[in-house]
């Protein structure tokens, strides 16, 4: 039985309750106990009732048999018949059955005494039917049960003899009294129903229990959620190797969003210090140039140089603000980029283009080829190529190869930039991606770099629905690995406005 | 020319002012967007530098009144917003431009004078500069009747300097300009591309034509 079936249908105009798992468990481990109960007490009570009123229908039917023959064989049975059924009725207080004799014309020849007071002829089903059809449907055996005039039940039953000669045929009625079985039945009721109000009772007492019990650790959970602050977050919920299966999968899941909020939030605060230190330097640069300039009297010369220092600082502080800006921006769904399918090695080729008189000058040496198809933003892919080969260009000695290669797939579009340049460290593979995270010597290698190089990579790759990953190692070069969605798989409407 | 800068922020106006007034604009400055207005309406300005987080009231409220009053002087507008909505909401109320802060003044005031210069005014098929001569249709360039041999990138980054000649083309309008790369980019590639330029261009000739002015970017001229 399913508690949701009982539920409002939705859109229904009545303001939906809101049950808790308690109230909901409860009513539903309820409800089937009543059920199973309550199938259980009628069935037992259908199969009391029958047994015992076969039980009297067996009695009544030997009856009928010994009446039967006493009227098939002997002449003068209504002798025989009256002394059986005056003995019952003198002596017996409460007989233990009646039996009336009527003729054809359905007027009484002999029956127990006081038999009429209590059950009446007529009371008896078919008590005189005398067509051909209806004697052939009173062989069906039926019986009635009637509550006489002393207020006990009997058991009616009537029986229509052959046509015999020389006598006419004769019916037999029989009422046997059923008080004792009746009420044998109806103490059973009474008790059926107190055994299922107590089972009701006992079902709603359990399943409370029950509930409060498999419960109990969501209140854990809670609690622990609610101690969690910025400044601890590194409580866990306490053992969950002793919860429930379903909770236990709740309880890691939380575990590992506690782990993966702490990491969050080292990452933050990493990448705080580092911008703080990444707007130190060129502040600093031009405070200290700003006042040993103005320390003493210098030549025009001299001041023109603090000047355009300083415009060198600011150009710097502008373009981290842009790179911030377009980070910040790249989160937003609301970002409007193009979703154009283009050739990423035409891009390639134009990026090279651009990049080949500083390349010139390093002794590199790009190569490219592969082919394939990209669907989205062909700026965005230049600024990511871009952005790879400054940075192989800048991380590496002279003669560095960069080699670009396209490949297409049936799910997805690859692009491998790989050089052979310094390589980075295993320990700072993991943290290459974060905002303004720089490797130790690169400050020293590209001073102009602002470290979000690859923060963009990475946030262009998301706003494609791509990945990228890296491979690497110290002294062997790097290769960075993009993958787009294939422009075949991407079939949703353009979500660009352009 | 005259023009009036709508700017709340005094040491901007002030500088704006400043770069203006040495540039040969007669520069009028407002520091609210009511006085704006009113001097806007009443003076007879070529063209207004309208910020748009002015208080009281903001620079797009100010260019539509200024609009409804039947003024059509151009409009160029200083935003710190770069959310490409801004941008479309000045330019969709009839602003002429639009400037992100942080910005060049160099760049600022290319601006301006491209956008006085818009109408009838048509690019010469050839720029001269000194003795440097720019054959923008036969692709060729020459140096005291010498010839330049010139790539096509350098080519074009040499027509790009000569159209804009006196004044300062930054590095950032270069890389967009010339290799389309329009975003933040390395600049230092700018510089390779210039240097390289330069020694085709100038360093067999005693006078020097490109000029650098640090931090900001290339200045082609006779000096």
């Amino acid at each position: 039985m399913s508690w949701r079936s009982v539920k409002k249908p939705a859109g229904s105009e009545l303001p939906r309750r809101r049950w808790s798992i308690t109230q909901r468990l409860v009513i539903t481990y309820t409800f089937s106990a009543i059920a199973m109960l309550a199938i259980t007490a009628v069935f037992l009570n259908w199969t009391l009732h029958s047994s015992l009123l076969k039980a009297e229908e067996d009695y009544i039917d030997d009856r009928i048999r010994v009446y039967r023959a006493i009227i098939e064989h002997s002449p003068d049975f209504l002798y025989s018949i009256m002394q059986d059924i005056e003995w019952q009725g003198s002596f017996v207080k409460f007989p233990q059955y009646y039996a009336r004799i009527l003729n054809e014309r359905c007027h009484t020849i002999i029956e127990t005494i006081h038999m009429n007071e209590l059950i009446p002829p007529e009371r008896f089903p078919d008590p005189c039917i005398f067509t051909k059809a209806e004697q052939e449907r009173t062989r069906a055996r039926k019986h009635v049960v009637y509550v006489g005039r002393n207020g006990r039940s009997y058991l009616l039953e009537s029986y229509w003899t052959e046509k015999l000669q020389p006598q006419q045929r004769v019916a037999i009625q029989i009422a046997v009294d059923i008080t004792s079985q009746e009420s044998l039945i109806r103490t059973n009721q009474q008790r059926m129903v107190a055994i299922i109000m107590l089972g009701i009772i006992f079902a709603g007492l359990f399943s409370v229990i029950v509930a409060r019990r498999v419960l109990s650790p969501l209140n854990e959970l809670a609690e622990t959620a609610k101690q969690i602050t910025f400044d601890k977050i590194s409580i866990s919920a306490t053992d969950p190797e002793s919860w429930p299966v379903e909770l236990q999968t709740l309880a890691l899941a939380f575990n590992d969003m506690l782990a993966r909020l702490r990491d969050s939030f080292t990452r933050l605060s990493q990448y705080t210090s580092n911008l703080a230190h990444e707007l130190r330097t060129p502040i600093n640069n031009l405070m200290g140039e700003a006042e040993v300039a103005l320390s003493q009297e210098r030549s025009l010369e001299e001041y023109r140089n603090v000047l355009e220092s300083g415009l060198e600082e600011h150009m710097r502080l502008s373009r981290m603000i842009d790179a911030l800006l377009f980070l910040a921006r790249a989160e937003h769904p609301s970002h409007l980029m193009e979703h154009v399918i283009f050739s990423p090695l035409e891009e390639i080729e134009r990026v090279c283009s651009f990049y080949e008189a500083l390349a010139e000058e390093k002794q590199a040496r790009f190569s490219w080829g592969g082919s394939g198809k990209i669907e989205g933003d062909p700026t965005l892919f230049r600024r990511i190529m871009s952005n790879l080969i400054s940075n192989a260009l800048y991380y590496s000695g002279a003669g560095v190869n960069i080699d670009m290669q396209v490949k297409e797939s049936a799910r997805f579009t690859e692009i491998t930039v790989s050089d052979s340049g310094y390589g980075i460290a295993e320990e700072d593979l993991s943290k290459i991606f974060d905002r303004f995270y720089r490797v130790m010597t690169s400050r020293s290698s590209n001073p102009q770099g602002s470290g979000l190089g690859l923060s963009i990579v990475k946030s262009i790759m998301d706003l494609h629905h791509g990945t990228v990953s890296i491979r690497s190692a110290h002294g062997q070069g790097t290769t960075i690995t993009l993958r787009f969605p294939s422009p075949r798989s991407t079939k949703k409407p353009s979500t660009s406005t352009q | 020319m005259r023009i009036l800068i709508v700017e709340d922020e005094i040491k901007t106006a002030e500088y704006l002012r400043k770069g203006f007034s040495e540039n040969g604009f007669v520069a009028d400055v407002a520091n609210r967007g009511e006085d704006g207005l009113h001097l806007a309406v009443t003076g007879d300005y070529d063209l207004i530098i309208l910020d748009v987080g002015l208080p009281e009231r903001s620079g797009w409220s100010v260019l539509s009144e200024l609009r409804r009053s039947g003024k059509e002087m151009p409009v160029l507008f200083l935003t710190a917003r770069d959310a490409v909505e801004d941008r479309i909401k000045g330019l969709e109320l009839g602003a002429d431009d639009y400037l992100v802060k942080p910005f060049v003044f160099s760049e600022l005031l290319a601006r301006v004078r491209t956008i006085l210069r818009r109408g009838p005014l048509r690019q010469p098929d050839v720029l001269t500069i000194g003795d440097l001569v720019i054959d923008l249709v036969r692709h060729k360039a020459t140096r005291s009747n010498q010839r330049l041999d010139l790539t096509p990138k350098e080519f074009s980054l040499l027509s790009l300097l000569a159209r804009r000649a006196g004044e300062v083309v930054s590095r950032t309008l270069i890389a967009e300009q010339i290799w389309d790369m329009n975003f933040d980019s390395d600049t230092n590639v700018v510089d390779v591309a210039v240097r390289r330029l330069r020694a085709k261009v100038d360093d067999p000739f005693d006078k020097k034509l490109i000029h650098t002015l640090r931090g900001v970017g290339y200045v082609l001229e006779e000096r």
